[in-house]
């Protein structure tokens, strides 16, 4: 490593600082790599690729891919490749918007539980342990097929709802053991209120945790959503990977070797899953001062 | 020191810290109630730095006490005063005082290092806090002073991670930390224990040296009588959370009488192996599961070499055996 | 002591593999033990006795490496014995206490069957058998014939340190090498072990390696004692003789550094840090710490040298090239 950064300018300084971040971090690397180009897809993708044939009947139908239309046609006549970018920003959504509102809740109630200890604790624990015996799977089926009209805001808060639970049991007991560290002793001994210490002292310890509880409940609930549109459930009424993925089966696509239509949703899946793993597994990796060089 | 009472013609302003009649109860895995802390009872003297030390093994409580001492704790029942006022009944500019001017050191330099920010941290924290700085160059000035009294050089400790540095350098930074504000009272739990021997020793006299340089008491609390005669003035010894015997060091460890006083020190191995255990110890080292009902007899009455019947019945209470010595045991008391 | 050694350590490396290199951890020990002796090993941290410990009993697992050196134990070569044969002798002849070995107590199994299972691991004996030696041996350091029928965490730190004691015990080894085996006990637990230890060591006759950085304990059971710096033993002498008349500057130092219970003496610590093990500096590795040290000490590292009959020092001062 060079010590002349006299010769340096600032950009390069900057380049320099940067890439140091993610020295000899593969994960992080390989994360955002994955999850970058998937974003783009589907949040700039339907402004920048031109967009046609969302409706149905706009083209001939099951037409294979071609260079004017890049993943074909399904049975309804559409051109796939703007059902997936559409499919692949709504799926999005539902995973961001379940997994942040997830995560707050219970980011906040573990904390809170973890913290103050005493009757909040029983209280916030006891309302936890019920949501978690609660069978989700099935329960969602039931709300799905009960709630006809069920949109895809509903669907996220729903999703949400169902995957707090989880997120407050870890941090509760992440709490618990960081709150008997000597460091917390120190930090009143210092001076510092309850609320800086909490936010100063152990957030930061737990920001790649609250990453991994993130990640999976975002994959969690699109997981849920796909499994619900595979079985006719679930709404219909905006283009979800799900949904892609349940037209593709409906169509017998897989029949009629129209693997155009069922890999891309599929591929994607996978690759926000993977992406969401590697990203994490870079994260912690950059926040733990220890694990850098 | 008195033993119990300390009402009457002292006045409040004549002791910097008092504990009266700390007790602290915790609930045992069973279910059960116990006293971690079982009336204790001390004052640090404001006319002169005084090092008082709080030993015992594990169990004894003296950490819970040191715990309560410092306001991290709400004792069961009891007071903790500063300057005559009680603690937990303080307002916040008032606590905001005692926090000044009551700091802490503690035992195991890896942990106090919230490992998430740089070592100085705890330095930078305490300097805005407590307002000690008006300017980021007042406040690096100050901090390479404490530096200084401690023996570190700003190169070495500054701008470090805790995992970069030794355990004798954090703990060095532990202390300068707790100079900062220029307290009267430092709560110092164990902190040569986790420490290497040849170490040891400097850090104990630069807290010998602070002491006469900038008259800081030193509450003490330790397992180590040796090192506790060394550095202390005055010795209170817990035993399952009751003050078993206290009073001026030399006084105590010239003539211990308390049975487990005298048990403890014929224990402590000798770095001279001519005075080599030659006769084995009297005393029942089995059920320490069990935590016995101490509200009936001696706290030290089924391990007693001694004992005899009234121990099992009545609790002894502190009784005045010299000119600054006291001691719990019914073969004293009158 | 020399007509029949028990253990004898040849020029011992013990290294590690780091990304940095090799970390020398041991650097050419050597020492002798007898028949019914004890040798403590004293140092503070980092200085290799840990290492040591497992090297002699061949337990070292990567990063940690065996580099060079010999441990002949009754008279054949300990590392160079494999599988079965070294199973053989572990345990029946040799046995480990090593560092919060108390805690190592399989928390589902009662003691007593954990006796008989290393009894019965090891020798050819029957479970009955296994059983009334488990209890006597439970007896001979000092618990209750009930503790058989006990889980570890019903009993305290010094039953189950005891209880340790007891198993490694178990078969009367001719050797017992314990690591730091009182070192997370109260005072007075402490001494109660270090007497049922030493009084069911000299009743099978066996000796002992004793590993810790306490001094005075060393002073209250070793017959010999080995000082460590950094890798290596500075200081090899009979007990009485290093207290009264300590030569290396680091042992003088070590003891300089510890209280007395009802001397007024003032103890003085020793500036600096150890060496880092890594590159470690040509000369004596204590070099930078030392009050008397010459500017032959910088470049040139003494051997551990002999001053007379069971005495070796290991500084330039007393001698040597």
């Amino acid at each position: 490593m060079r010590r002349d950064k006299t010769t340096k300018t600032t950009i390069q300084n900057r380049i320099y600082a940067i890439s140091s971040v993610f020295r000899g971090n593969i994960s992080l690397l390989a994360g955002l790599c994955i999850l970058i180009p998937i974003f783009f897809l589907g949040f700039v993708g339907p402004y920048i690729f031109p967009v046609k044939g969302i409706r149905l009947a706009s083209y001939p139908s099951d037409l294979p891919p071609s260079p004017e239309h890049l993943l074909g046609t399904d049975t309804s006549g559409r051109d796939l490749f703007t059902v997936l970018l559409y499919s692949v920003r709504q799926s999005l959504l539902i995973g961001l918007i379940a997994g942040t509102v997830g995560t707050v809740i219970g980011v906040t109630l573990g904390f809170t539980a973890g913290y103050k200890g005493g009757i909040i604790d029983d209280i916030i624990r006891n309302v936890t342990d019920i949501f978690l015996i609660i069978p989700t799977w099935p329960l969602l089926v039931i709300l799905s097929a009960y709630l006809k009209s069920l949109t895809i805001p509903a669907l996220a808060t729903l999703l949400a709802a169902f995957s707090w639970p989880g997120t407050a049991r870890g941090m509760r007991s992440q709490v618990l053991s960081l709150k008997e560290r000597g460091f917390i002793r120190l930090a009143r001994i210092s001076g510092e209120s309850d609320l800086e210490i909490i936010f100063k002292e152990i957030l930061p310890n737990m920001l790649s945790y609250i990453g991994v509880m993130f990640g999976l409940s975002m994959t969690g609930a699109m997981l849920a959503e796909v499994g619900l549109e595979i079985i006719g459930l679930g709404p219909a009424e905006s283009n979800t990977l799900g949904l892609m993925i349940y037209w593709a089966i409906y169509y017998n696509a897989l029949v009629k070797r129209m693997w155009w239509w069922i890999a891309p949703p599929v591929i994607c899946l996978v690759a926000i899953f993977v992406g969401i793993q590697l990203l994490n597994a870079g994260l912690d990796r950059l926040y733990n001062p220890r694990l850098r060089r | 020191m008195h033993a119990g009472n300390t009402e009457g013609n002292d006045l409040p302003e004549k002791f910097i810290l008092e504990a009266e009649h700390l007790i602290k109860e915790f609930k045992a895995r069973g279910g059960e109630y116990f006293k971690a802390v079982n009336d204790i009872t001390f004052q640090v003297p404001r006319e002169k730095p005084t090092v008082i030390s709080l030993v015992g093994e594990s169990g004894s409580g003296k950490t819970t006490t040191g715990l309560m001492v410092l306001g991290l704790l709400k004792p069961t029942s009891g007071t903790v005063k500063y300057e005559g006022k009680d603690i937990f009944k303080m307002s916040k500019k008032e606590f905001w005082e005692f926090r000044k001017n009551v700091q802490a050191i503690f035992q195991d330099p890896y942990e106090v290092y919230n490992p998430f920010y740089k070592a100085d941290r705890i330095l930078k924290i305490t300097i805005k806090k407590f307002k000690l700085a008006s300017s980021e160059s007042e406040a690096k000035k100050l901090m390479v002073e404490a530096l200084k009294d401690v023996n570190l050089t700003p190169e070495e400790a500054l701008d470090k991670y805790p995992h970069q540095l030794s355990g004798g350098q954090r703990q060095r930074l532990m202390i300068a930390r707790a100079l900062l504000t220029r307290p009267r009272l430092i709560v110092a739990d164990e902190p040569v224990s986790m420490v290497d021997a040849s170490l040891r020793a400097d850090i104990l006299n630069t807290m010998l040296h602070l002491k006469k340089e900038y008259n800081i008491s030193y509450l003490f609390i330790t397992h180590d009588l040796s090192i506790a005669e060394y550095f202390s003035d005055r010795i209170i010894v817990m035993y399952r959370g009751v003050n078993v015997e206290n009073g001026d060091i030399n006084e105590v460890l010239s003539n211990p009488l308390h049975p487990y006083v005298k048990t403890l020190i014929e224990s402590i191995p000798i770095p001279d192996p001519k005075r080599r255990w030659t006769k084995k110890i009297r005393f029942k080292i089995e059920d320490l599961t069990k935590r016995e009902d101490s509200s009936r007899g001696c706290i030290f009455y089924s391990r007693c070499p001694v004992a005899t019947k009234i121990c099992s019945t009545k609790q002894p209470e502190l009784v005045k055996v010299g000119k600054d010595h006291f001691v719990a045991c019914h073969l004293y008391s009158k | 002591m020399t007509s029949k050694d028990l253990l004898k350590v040849n020029n011992l490396k013990v290294y590690y593999r780091s990304p940095a290199g090799k970390v020398k951890a041991v650097d050419g020990v050597s020492f002798t033990l007898g028949e019914n002796e004890v040798l403590g090993i004293v140092g503070e941290s980092g200085c290799g006795k840990s290492t040591l410990a497992t090297a002699i009993l061949k337990l070292t697992r990567p990063p940690c490496y065996i580099e060079d050196g010999e441990v002949i134990f009754d008279g054949k070569n300990l590392l160079d014995l494999e599988g079965e044969d070294l199973r053989r002798i572990r345990w029946k002849e040799l046995s480990y206490i090593p560092q919060g070995s108390m805690n190592s107590l399989n928390p589902v199994m009662k003691i007593g069957d954990q006796i008989v299972d290393v009894m019965m691991a090891h020798t050819e004996i029957s479970k009955e058998e296994a059983k009334e030696k488990a209890g006597k041996l439970l007896e001979s350091v000092g618990l209750p014939s009930e503790t058989i029928n006990m889980y570890p965490h019903e009993l305290s730190g010094g039953m189950k340190q005891r209880v340790i004691i007891a198993i490694a015990t178990a078969l009367e080894p001719k050797l017992i090498v314990a690591d730091e085996f009182t070192t997370a006990l109260d005072v007075l637990v402490q001494r109660k072990v270090i007497e049922f230890l030493e009084e069911r060591r000299a009743s099978i006759g066996a000796s002992m390696i004793n590993i810790t950085h306490d001094i005075a304990v060393q002073a209250m059971l070793a017959h010999k004692l080995a000082v460590m710096y950094a890798g290596k033993i500075v200081e090899l002498s009979d007990v009485y003789t290093i207290f009264e008349e300590p030569l290396h500057p680091y042992t003088k130092g070590l003891i300089m550094a510890t209280p007395v219970l009802g001397e007024k003496k003032v103890i003085r610590g020793i500036p600096g840090n150890p060496p880092n093990l890594l590159n470690p500096p040509p000369g004596c590795r204590f070099y930078p710490r030392c009050t008397i040290a010459e500017n032959k000490c910088k470049h040139k590292s003494p051997p551990l040298m002999k001053i007379e009959e069971g005495r070796y020092v290991a500084c330039w001062k007393y001698g040597g090239e």
